[in-house]
C-alpha cells in the first residue's frame, strides 16, 4: 500500500521510495544521528503502517508526511541516547579521513572510467586535473570550452560522479 | 543556475552541522525531500566541501566538524574516497603537453617587493582584516556555549521545567495539578535537542567552569538532578564565587530534597540543608540576584518551616514588587497564611 501511495506504477513508486529513503538518511545524518539508516528505515516502517489510515484524506506531497514522522523518530532516538548519558560527539565520527583508499577502490574507479563515454571520461578527469587556485581558473576554462557556466559544469560533473560512484560500489561488491 | 551567496553559506553551515536557525534547517530538510533540483545542488555543495577539505582550506574547527559530523554517512565517505581517487587518477594520467597555468613571476628582486604598491595594499588589508576579526570576535561571535544556552531558554518558553527558578529562565506558571501530573516537557523539543548538542560540544571543545555550568543547567531543566548537581559541583571547583551557579546548585538540591521529603525519605532534610546553604551563598555573593531568594522561600516551605518561609516570601516581594514571579510569591504567601 505504501508503494501505491508513492506512485501509480511499480517503477515510479520504487524510484520515489529509494529517493525518499536516501534523503531521509541524509536528513538524519544532518541532525547528527549516527544511526541514520536505521532511523530512516524506522520512519518508512511507521509511515507504511499509517498509510491505510491517511491516504484518502492526506493532501500534499507524501514526502512531507515522512518528514513529520522522521521528527518523532529522531526525538525518540535522542531520548535513547540521553539515557546512555553524556554523549561524546567525537566518538560518533570514528573515521580516519586522512587514510588512503585501498587499491581495489582505485582499480574499480579505473574500470568504471573506462566504461564511461569518452567525452564524459575526458571531462571528469580534466575537472580534477588541478587543485587549489589553479583548479578554479581551469574550471572557468573548461566551462568556456563547453560554452556553459561554471555552475552548469559543476552540475554535469556531479552527475558523472553519481554514475561513477554507483559503478565503483557495484564493482567493490562483486569483489 | 546562480546560487545566492547567503543560501550557499546556509547550506555549508547545514552540512557542517553549525546552522543554528531551526526554521532554516527545517526548510533545507524539506527542500531536500521534495525538490530534486535542490537535492542536486546540495550534492554539489557536499562535493565542494570535500574539495575544500582535501585542499586544506577548512579551518581547524571546520575540519573537526567535517570529520565528526559531515562524514557520518557511508555515502559521504564514499564521495570523499571517489574524489580523492579521481584526483589521484587525474594526476597520474596528466599528459606532458598540458602544463599548469603559469604562476605569476616577477623579475624584481625580493627586497623591492616591500616598496611595491601591491605589497603595501596587502599589508593594509591584513591590518583591516585583523581589526575586523577583533570587532567580530568581541561584538558578534557566538560560541556553541552562547547559542546552546539561548536554545535551552527558548526550549522552555512557556513551560516550567522544575518548581525552582533556574537563573535566566523566563516566568512560566506551574500548570494545574488537579488534572494529572505536571507537564515538564520542553515546549520546543527541537530547540532542546539543539541545546543538548551545542552544550555537549562546548564541554568537549573546552571543559571549563562555564561550559560545565551550562551543561549542568541543561540537565537541571531536563529534571536530571543527579547529573545537574555533578556538573554544577565540578564547575564550582573551578569557579567558587559564581552567584548564579550557587543559585542553580541550590535549586538542584531543592528539587531533590523536596522530592525525598515527599517520599518520606530521611535524606530529604540533608538535601534541603545543602540547598539552603548554596542559596544563602548565592545571596551573599550577589544580593541583587532574585532567583536564589525565590528558591530560598521554596526550600523553607519544603522543609515545613512556615514562619521562615513567610519571611522569605515577604523579603522577595519587597525586592521584586512587580513581576509575574511576585504574583506567584504572593499566592504562596497567602496559602501559608
Amino acid at each position: 500500500m505504501l508503494m501505491s501511495w508513492l506512485g501509480s506504477d511499480d517503477e515510479s513508486a520504487g524510484l520515489k521510495y529509494e529517493k525518499i529513503r536516501n534523503r531521509l538518511i541524509r536528513i538524519f545524518a544532518g541532525r547528527g544521528c549516527h544511526e541514520a539508516e536505521e532511523s530512516a528505515d524506522e520512519t518508512i516502517n511507521r509511515v507504511a503502517q499509517k498509510v491505510a489510515d491517511i491516504r484518502d484524506t492526506y493532501v500534499g506531497e507524501p514526502a512531507r508526511y515522512f518528514h513529520g514522522v522522521a521528527d518523532k523518530v529522531h526525538l525518540e532516538w535522542l531520548r535513547k541516547q540521553k539515557q546512555g548519558g553524556f554523549v561524546e560527539l567525537k566518538e560518533t565520527g570514528g573515521y580516519e579521513a586522512e587514510e588512503e583508499e585501498p587499491d581495489e577502490e582505485y582499480d574499480c574507479l579505473e574500470e568504471c572510467l573506462s566504461r564511461l563515454p569518452e567525452d564524459q571520461r575526458t571531462l571528469i578527469v580534466e575537472y580534477y586535473r588541478y587543485t587549489g587556485k589553479a583548479k578554479i581558473e581551469h574550471h572557468k576554462t573548461l566551462a568556456d570550452e563547453l560554452r556553459t557556466s561554471v555552475n552548469a559544469l559543476q552540475t554535469k560533473t556531479c552527475r558523472i560522479r553519481a554514475v561513477l560512484r554507483q559503478c565503483v560500489l557495484g564493482c567493490l561488491a562483486e569483489g | 543556475m546562480n546560487r545566492d551567496l547567503d543560501e550557499k553559506e546556509k547550506v555549508r553551515m547545514y552540512l557542517l552541522g553549525t546552522l543554528r536557525d531551526q526554521d532554516e534547517m527545517r526548510q533545507i530538510e524539506e527542500d531536500q525531500l521534495i525538490n530534486d533540483e535542490f537535492e542536486e545542488n546540495l550534492s554539489i555543495a557536499e562535493e565542494e566541501l570535500i574539495e575544500e577539505f582535501l585542499d586544506g582550506e577548512l579551518s581547524e574547527a571546520e575540519r573537526d566538524r567535517f570529520v565528526s559530523h559531515f562524514l557520518l554517512t557511508p555515502e559521504r565517505k564514499h564521495k570523499l574516497s571517489l574524489i580523492r581517487n579521481l584526483r589521484k587518477y587525474a594526476a597520474a594520467t596528466a599528459p606532458e603537453t598540458i602544463a599548469a597555468p603559469p604562476p605569476q613571476k616577477s623579475s624584481a628582486g625580493w627586497l623591492s617587493y616591500f616598496s611595491r604598491p601591491v605589497f603595501q595594499f596587502a599589508v593594509i588589508c591584513l591590518v583591516l582584516i585583523g581589526a575586523g576579526y577583533g570587532v567580530w570576535r568581541v561584538g558578534f561571535y557566538r560560541s556553541n556555549l552562547d547559542d546552546g544556552l539561548a536554545s535551552l531558554q527558548r526550549a522552555y518558553r512557556g513551560t516550567r521545567p522544575i518548581d525552582a527558578r533556574i537563573t535566566g529562565f523566563e516566568y512560566a506558571a506551574i500548570k494545574d495539578t488537579t488534572r494529572g501530573p505536571i507537564d515538564r516537557q520542553p515546549s520546543n523539543a527541537l530547540e532542546r535537542d539543539l541545546a543538548d548538542r551545542l552544550l555537549n560540544q562546548a564541554v568537549i571543545d573546552d571543559k571549563n567552569a562555564k561550559s560545565l555550568y551550562a551543561l549542568g543547567k541543561a540537565y537541571l531543566a531536563g529534571n536530571e538532578i543527579d547529573k545537574a548537581i555533578s556538573f554544577f559541583e565540578d564547575s564550582a571547583k573551578l569557579n567558587p564565587a559564581n552567584a548564579a551557579l550557587e543559585s542553580d546548585l541550590g535549586a538542584a538540591y531543592l528539587e531533590r530534597g523536596a522530592k525525598l521529603m515527599g517520599e518520606g525519605s530521611s535524606r530529604g532534610p540533608e538535601n534541603l540543608d545543602k540547598s539552603i546553604k548554596h542559596l544563602q551563598r548565592a545571596i551573599d555573593l550577589d544580593p541583587n540576584l532574585l532567583e536564589p531568594r525565590f528558591n530560598l522561600a521554596l526550600a523553607l516551605e519544603a522543609y515545613k518551616l512556615p514562619d521562615p518561609a513567610k519571611d522569605a516570601w515577604n523579603e522577595y516581594i519587597r525586592l521584586d514588587p512587580g513581576s509575574r514571579w511576585t504574583e506567584e510569591a504572593r499566592n504562596r504567601l497567602k496559602d501559608l497564611n
